[in-house]
C-alpha cells in the first residue's frame, strides 16, 4: 500500500467511497427483505453531502466545544484506524485501543447534546463496551496462533498456513459479532435504537452528522478490512478488486442479519455479547494449554 | 489496478447510478406501476457490462450504474442482464 500523502488521501477517499456505497447497499438489501422498496443505494451518500452543506445548528442545551469537537474526534479516530491497518498494517492492539476511543466519541456525542435520548444512547454505548471483550480475546487468540498482533506478520503466517478463519472459526465468529454489532440496524444496535430516536445522534445535525457520517463510512470500511486481513488473508486482500467483492458478499450476509433479526433490548444485548466473549476466552485457554 | 483508477471507477459508478435516479424520476411517476422493461436502460446495462471487461471499465462502470440507480420498481431487470453479460464476458476472457 502506497504510504505517501496523496496515497493516502487516495486511501480515505476509497475507504469513503466504498463505505458510503456499502451501508447504502446493507439499507437497500435490508429493505427488500422486509417487503419495503428501499432507498437507492447512493442514499446514505446524498444523506452525507446533503448534510455537509447545511448550516450547523446548536440545541440550546448543548455543551460546546464537545458537541462540536467530538465530531471530530470520531473522524479522527478512524482515519487513524484506516491509516493504521490499511496503510501501515500495524499493530492489532492499537486498533483496540481506537475502538475504544469510540465509545468516547459515542458518551460524549450524546451527553454533549443535552437531549434525553443522546444521553440515554451515551449510556447504552457505556455498557455496550461489552462488544470489546469479544476482540480483546480474539487478539490475544491471534497472537497465540501467529505469535504477532502486527496486521502484515499476521497476514505472512496466513500466506504460509492458509486463512486463520478454519484455524480459529470461534474467534472468527466473535469478530463477525463484532462486525454485526457495528452494522447499523443490528440487533446489537442498541446505542442508535429507534426506542431513543437516533440514541447519540439525535441532536447532531448539519455539518457535523455530516462528519459522523463520513467517520461511520470509513469506520465500516476499516472493519470489514479487518475481518477479510485478519481470517481470510492475503490472497483476498491483496488485491483491491477482491477486496471489494469480499467486502459486497460480507455487506449481504450482515444486511441479512440485520434484516431477520429484531433489536435487541440492552440487557439481552450485553448478555449474548460476553456469551460470545465468555465462549473466546474458552478458545484462548484451550490455545494457551495446547501452546497455539 | 492502482486505487485511483479504482476511485475514479467508483465515482463514475456513482455519476451513472445518479443520472439513473434522475433519468427514472423524470420518466416515470410512481413506483412499481410499469412492468414493461426499459430499452435505454437495457442497452447501457448490456453496454456497460461488455465494456467493464475491457480498458474502458470506467465508462462500464457509468454505464452499469444507470439501471441499479433508477427508482424502486424500475431498472432491475435491466441490471442483472447487464451483471450477467458482464459475467459471462469474464468468464469467458479469463478461460
Amino acid at each position: 500500500m502506497d504510504t505517501s500523502l496523496i496515497g493516502t488521501i487516495n486511501l480515505t477517499i476509497h475507504a469513503f467511497l466504498v463505505g458510503s456505497l456499502l451501508l447504502g447497499l446493507h439499507r437497500k438489501i435490508m429493505a427488500r427483505i422486509q417487503g419495503r422498496p428501499g432507498p437507492p443505494i447512493i442514499q446514505y451518500l446524498l444523506h452525507t453531502l446533503k448534510f455537509y452543506v447545511k448550516e450547523i445548528t446548536f440545541p440550546i442545551t448543548a455543551g460546546n466545544p464537545l458537541y462540536m469537537f467530538v465530531a471530530l474526534l470520531d473522524v479522527a479516530i478512524w482515519l487513524s484506524a484506516l491509516i493504521i491497518a490499511v496503510d501501515f498494517k500495524s499493530s492489532l492492539l492499537i486498533i483496540i485501543g481506537i475502538y475504544v476511543l469510540q465509545k468516547i466519541v459515542e458518551h460524549g456525542c450524546g451527553l454533549s447534546s443535552g437531549s434525553p435520548y443522546g444521553k440515554l444512547g451515551g449510556v447504552r454505548s457505556v455498557f455496550s463496551a461489552a462488544a470489546e471483550v469479544p476482540l480483546f480475546a480474539v487478539v490475544a487468540a491471534v497472537y497465540l496462533t501467529t505469535h504477532s498482533v502486527l496486521i502484515s506478520d499476521v497476514l505472512k503466517y496466513q500466506a504460509v498456513n492458509g486463512s486463520l478463519i478454519f484455524k480459529m472459526p470461534i474467534c472468527a465468529f466473535a469478530f463477525f459479532i463484532l462486525l454485526v454489532s457495528k452494522t447499523p440496524y443490528s440487533p446489537f444496535g442498541i446505542v442508535k435504537g429507534k426506542d431513543i430516536v437516533s440514541g447519540y445522534m439525535t441532536e447532531h445535525y448539519g455539518l457535523l452528522a455530516s462528519i459522523i457520517y463520513i467517520a461511520e463510512a470509513i469506520a465500516y470500511f476499516v472493519l470489514l478490512w479487518l475481518f477479510i486481513a485478519v481470517f481470510i488473508g492475503p490472497s483476498i486482500i491483496n488485491d483491491p478488486i477482491s477486496t471489494l467483492i469480499a467486502m459486497v458478499i460480507m455487506t449481504i450476509i450482515l444486511a441479512f442479519v440485520s434484516g431477520l433479526t429484531p433489536l435487541l433490548a440492552p440487557h439481552h444485548s450485553v448478555m449474548l455479547q460476553m456469551t460470545i466473549a465468555g465462549l473466546v476466552l474458552c478458545d484462548v485457554l484451550y490455545r494457551l494449554i495446547v501452546g497455539g | 489496478m492502482e486505487l485511483f483508477e479504482i476511485n475514479l471507477a467508483i465515482l463514475l459508478f456513482i455519476i451513472g447510478n445518479f443520472i439513473g435516479l434522475e433519468y427514472s424520476y423524470k420518466k416515470y411517476s410512481s413506483p412499481y406501476v410499469e412492468k414493461r422493461i426499459d430499452k435505454i436502460a437495457l442497452v447501457l446495462s448490456i453496454i456497460g457490462g461488455i465494456l467493464i471487461n475491457t480498458p474502458m471499465y470506467m465508462l462500464g462502470c457509468l454505464l452499469i450504474g444507470f439501471p441499479l440507480g433508477m427508482r424502486p420498481g424500475y431498472g432491475r431487470v435491466e441490471f442483472i442482464v447487464g451483471l450477467i453479460i458482464a459475467l459471462l464476458f469474464y468468464l469467458l476472457l479469463r478461460w
